[in-house]
């Protein structure tokens, strides 16, 4: 610090603590909404504080979903989105680093153009081209598939970006020395490369989990079954247009269970997330 | 072990010609340093022969085989890199034993070269480290090392000393004299650093602009430069030149300054440039003088002593025993042994014998 | 940009583009050239008969008042997403930059809603401020104000608004602070000695030197607030009441999906992908210049 100014500092203070708190409010509110009985939520002055429900009402959600809404079991629903976040994940990374390798350490006909076809996906994101790629879905018979979840998110350019940078940044004697070492491509890439990229994959890993995660609109386009529902759309299922009998408290502990996943890799991955973050945007 | 011949060696990156035809015969066990200023093509023509870089035309040949088309790792050379290019995520173990690994030898035969090769550096107790937990002359060693296992027919050093502190180069240079003579592979060993040169090659390769300007053994290079670059790169402070047209009386320098030099008879008549080593020029009485030097500036080196000046319009420096003083503005006369001046043609810059 | 030295080229590179290259063309270039094509064909309603009818989408869809109100919608939603965002950002991590104490609990307190999904989100603070079982809309009732975003078009903005913030504050917090934390702390003590306080240094120095970054994120709210806004607004609000918070993302879904207006549907994606390309490009030229300094 560079003066003492305690009374600034506590202001700052003060304003950090605020937003702290505004920020976690919605939380806690929705915390104590899924431990009450779903009368509890109508009845005055509205609960602040935790009830004796919590078990029942997770257990309830997890096995069976909201009785009266159309979705299946939450637990079900948290298993297709862990296996559309996984697939989306490790799928990006797989396929984009697989692809900068070429791009760095390749000189081939037609790279540029290739290049600038990834490039392009960059400008074209799932919202501008809702109709025409849930055709190509349909017609490929992926609907209600993981693999219709999952595939079509797998390209990107910023992942394919990251990894030119990083690859970039390699010293070209590493590449040289593992030559005249008698390494071929794939065991340079395999020995050298991929070990050297693990914290660029941990970091894009944990930006990528919490994207695939948190898909909205393209599993709501390619579900039809319930029991192909991820539980970021299957919660707003729980919540038909008329409010009349709504179980907030079932919904909103599904909304908890919906949040924990990836609020828990954004913690214990802290580090690894403001890296992602702050890299993959650059 | 085995010779290396460059035959004509080109390489052009689009129309830009970086090596221009080079040929060279380096001798089985032979150390040659190839010494030129950034820039001049060493690195690139390093780089060839180690299969880094594609020959535009021309032959390179390591033992009796042209390797032209060949890739790096069947060419029987082992190379140390200007940064060391360590993998960092291996231990110094790893990093040795790698390229044996892919090429398949037994356990036991990497583990026995990787040892011996450890004792020779002595990195016997830092097999276990990473490189980053290493200093710049351990890496620098286990570099070495990485060459050394692989038990090459070739050595190719790639500035390897550039990135040490100036103690530390010395002493890697013994080290590097050391190994050589231990193993006695042929080496091949580019630098920009003249001391280097000179005191590690057996013969050198200076280059210039994508030409060898010289090859010689390094005695040669300092007494006898075949051009004047040669002669202004090789030696430090660097040589004094006099350009002038020459006669009968002496040489006649551009801005009408007379040189009382006998000529050889060869080369009466003819546009000229003189070359003398600071180092030889010495004070003597003002009729014996070649020329008269105005004293400007002094710098101590301890045992010896630069003076700088001006004779006419030419800077010259000469290296004088430190016992010299002479004040700033006084006028010193100099003389050099006839067998110590070098005559160059100054068109070609070609050297000019005497006789 | 690439190696000086080069693999030697067979058949691999070729092999290591393949699957990206295969699902860029197939899920995103093939997908994108269909709704250009689309874009200037009419289909009957059982899609039987398809004519090709050149611009007369886009000018019916410009011509359409639904769809001009999306678009101001759109821009108010942004604007007010963008500036809020960036500015309670900023003064957080300006805050978080000055305390020396606990700024690392901050911090961490401060990112964590980035992980939320914008549509979770949007359930949580629809349950806050829900007319009959919400906290904070019976709070208000208990002052005086009446609530209900299911029918006051003002307050489903407002409420997107604030679900919209909930993952952006965050996420400007992030690249605010490490801006913050770049800046040589020789120039800060060099004001202070100048006699600056921290107020003062704040805006005369840190900010200015955080323009760029100020700049990137401007842009990147921009295309958040354009088209990661889906969730939210499918969960509050369902681009209601009349349509007060149908954003062009949401419209584009219900005419295509609900509605079945494939030629309508299509020339709106083309509106959007040229506004995702402008921002795309206006980012890069501003990458470009950075590289510059």
């Amino acid at each position: 610090m560079i003066e003492h100014r305690p009374g600034f500092t506590f202001f700052c203070h003060a304003l950090l603590i605020a937003s702290i708190v505004v920020v976690a409010f919605p939380l806690y509110i929705a915390f104590v909404a899924s431990t009450h009985t779903a009368g509890r939520m109508f009845e005055f002055p509205l609960p602040l504080l935790p009830g004796g429900e919590m078990l029942h009402n997770y257990a309830t959600v997890l096995q069976h979903g909201v009785a009266g809404a159309s979705t299946a079991p939450v637990g079900r629903m948290m298993f297709n989105s862990l296996v559309m976040a996984l697939t989306i994940a490790i799928g990006k990374i797989a396929i984009s680093i697989l692809s900068a390798f070429a791009i760095v350490y390749f000189r081939f006909p037609l790279k540029n153009f290739f290049f600038w076809m990834i490039f392009i996906t960059l400008m074209l994101p799932v919202e501008v081209r809702i109709l025409p790629t849930y055709k190509v879905v349909a017609d490929l018979g992926l609907l209600d598939t993981y693999a219709g979840l999952s595939v079509p998110l797998i390209a990107s350019a910023t992942a394919t970006f990251l990894f030119r940078q990083f690859f970039l940044t390699i010293p070209d004697e590493l590449m040289e020395a593992a030559r005249i070492d008698g390494a071929s491509a794939l065991r340079f890439f395999w020995d050298i490369v991929l070990p050297l990229s693990k914290t660029n994959m941990a970091a894009l890993f944990v930006i990528l989990f919490i994207y695939g995660w948190n898909q909205y609109l393209w599993p709501l386009l390619v579900t039809t079954q319930e029991d192909m529902y991820t539980v970021v759309i299957g919660i707003k299922r729980m919540i038909p247009g008329g409010e009349s009998s709504v179980d907030w408290n079932l919904v909103m502990a599904t909304a908890m269970l919906a949040l924990t996943p990836p609020a828990l890799v954004v913690l214990l991955m802290q580090r690894w997330f403001v890296k992602g973050l702050v890299e993959t945007e650059k | 072990m085995a010779k290396l011949q460059l035959r004509n060696v080109k390489k052009s990156f689009g129309n830009v010609e970086i090596i221009k035809g080079v040929s060279a015969d380096i001798a089985d066990g032979e150390f040659v340093v190839i010494v030129g200023p950034s820039g001049c093509g060493k690195s690139t023509l390093l780089r060839m022969i180690a299969g880094l870089e594609a020959i535009t035309s021309g032959e390179i040949l390591i033992g009796d085989r042209v390797v032209n088309n060949l890739e790096p790792k069947d060419r029987d050379i082992a190379m140390v890199f200007q940064n060391y290019a360590l993998y960092p995520h291996m231990s110094v173990r790893q990093n040795m034993a790698y390229g044996l690994k892919i090429r398949g030898l037994a356990k036991d035969d990497i583990e026995t070269r990787v040892q011996r090769a450890a004792k020779i550096l002595e990195l016997g107790d830092l097999l276990a480290r990473k490189p980053r937990e290493l200093s710049g002359g351990q890496r620098q060693r286990v570099a070495m090392g990485r060459a050394i296992v692989r038990e090459p027919s070739v050595f190719l050093f790639d500035e390897p000393l550039s990135n040490l502190d100036a103690k530390l180069r010395v002493q890697m240079r013994f080290e590097i004299q050391k190994l050589h003579h231990n193993l006695g592979t042929t080496s091949v060993y580019v630098t920009h650093d003249q001391v280097e040169a000179m005191t590690l090659a057996e013969r050198m390769v200076v280059m210039s602009a994508g030409i060898t300007e010289q090859i010689g053994s390094p005695a040669e290079v300092y007494q006898r430069p075949a051009t004047r670059f040669v002669a202004g790169f090789i030696g430090s402070p660097a040589m004094n030149f006099l350009p002038g047209r020459a006669d009968a009386t002496g040489l006649t320098l551009a801005d009408g300054g007379h040189l009382a030099v006998s000529v050889p008879a060869a080369l009466a008549g003819r546009e000229l440039v003189l070359g003398i080593r600071p180092e030889h020029l010495e004070v003597c009485a003002p009729q014996e003088a070649l020329f008269t030097l105005q004293t400007e500036m002094r710098e101590m080196l301890g045992a010896d002593i630069l003076i700088h000046g001006l004779f006419g319009k030419e800077l010259l420096v000469a290296r004088l025993s430190a016992a010299e003083h002479p004040a700033p503005g006084q006028a010193l006369p100099l003389r050099a042994l006839p067998d110590r001046l070098h005559w160059f043609d100054a068109a070609s810059g070609a050297r000019l014998e005497a006789a | 940009m690439e190696k000086r030295t080069q693999f030697p080229v067979g058949w691999l590179p070729y092999a290591l583009v393949a699957p990206q290259l295969a699902i860029t063309i197939v899920f995103f270039i093939w997908p994108a050239g269909q709704a250009l094509w689309q874009s200037l064909l009419v289909q009957d309603a059982f899609g039987i008969h398809t004519e090709f009818v050149w611009f007369e989408n886009f000018q019916v869809l410009f011509a359409d008042p639904t769809y001009l109100e999306s678009f101001r919608v759109t821009a108010v939603f942004a604007t007010l997403v963008t500036s809020l965002g960036l500015g309670s950002a900023l003064v957080l991590a300006a805050a978080c930059d000055h305390v020396i104490r606990g700024a690392r609990t901050y911090q961490t307190l401060i990112i964590w809603p980035y992980a939320v999904a914008p549509a979770i989100a949007a359930v949580l603070w629809t349950f806050m401020f829900n007319p009959t079982v919400g906290i904070l809309a019976y709070g208000l009732e208990q002052i005086g104000y009446h609530w209900n975003h299911q029918l006051n078009g003002g307050q489903a903005m407002a409420l997107i608004v604030i679900s919209g913030l909930f993952k952006l504050i965050p996420y400007d917090f992030l690249f605010f602070l490490a801006g913050l934390q770049s800046i040589p702390k020789s120039l800060i003590e060099a004001a202070a000695i100048d006699g600056a306080g921290p107020v003062k240094r704040f805006l005369t120095i840190s900010f200015p030197l955080l323009s760029p970054t100020s700049f990137f994120l401007l842009v990147v709210n921009l295309v958040y607030a354009f088209f990661d806004t889906f969730g939210i607004i499918d969960a509050a609000t369902q681009g209601g009441p009349f349509r007060s918070t149908t954003v062009l993302v949401y419209k584009v879904f219900q005419d295509g999906f609900k509605g079945l207006d494939l030629g309508g549907s299509a020339a709106q994606s083309v509106v959007l992908m040229a506004i995702v390309i402008s921002l795309t490009v206006v980012q890069f030229r501003y990458i470009e210049r950075k590289v510059q300094y």
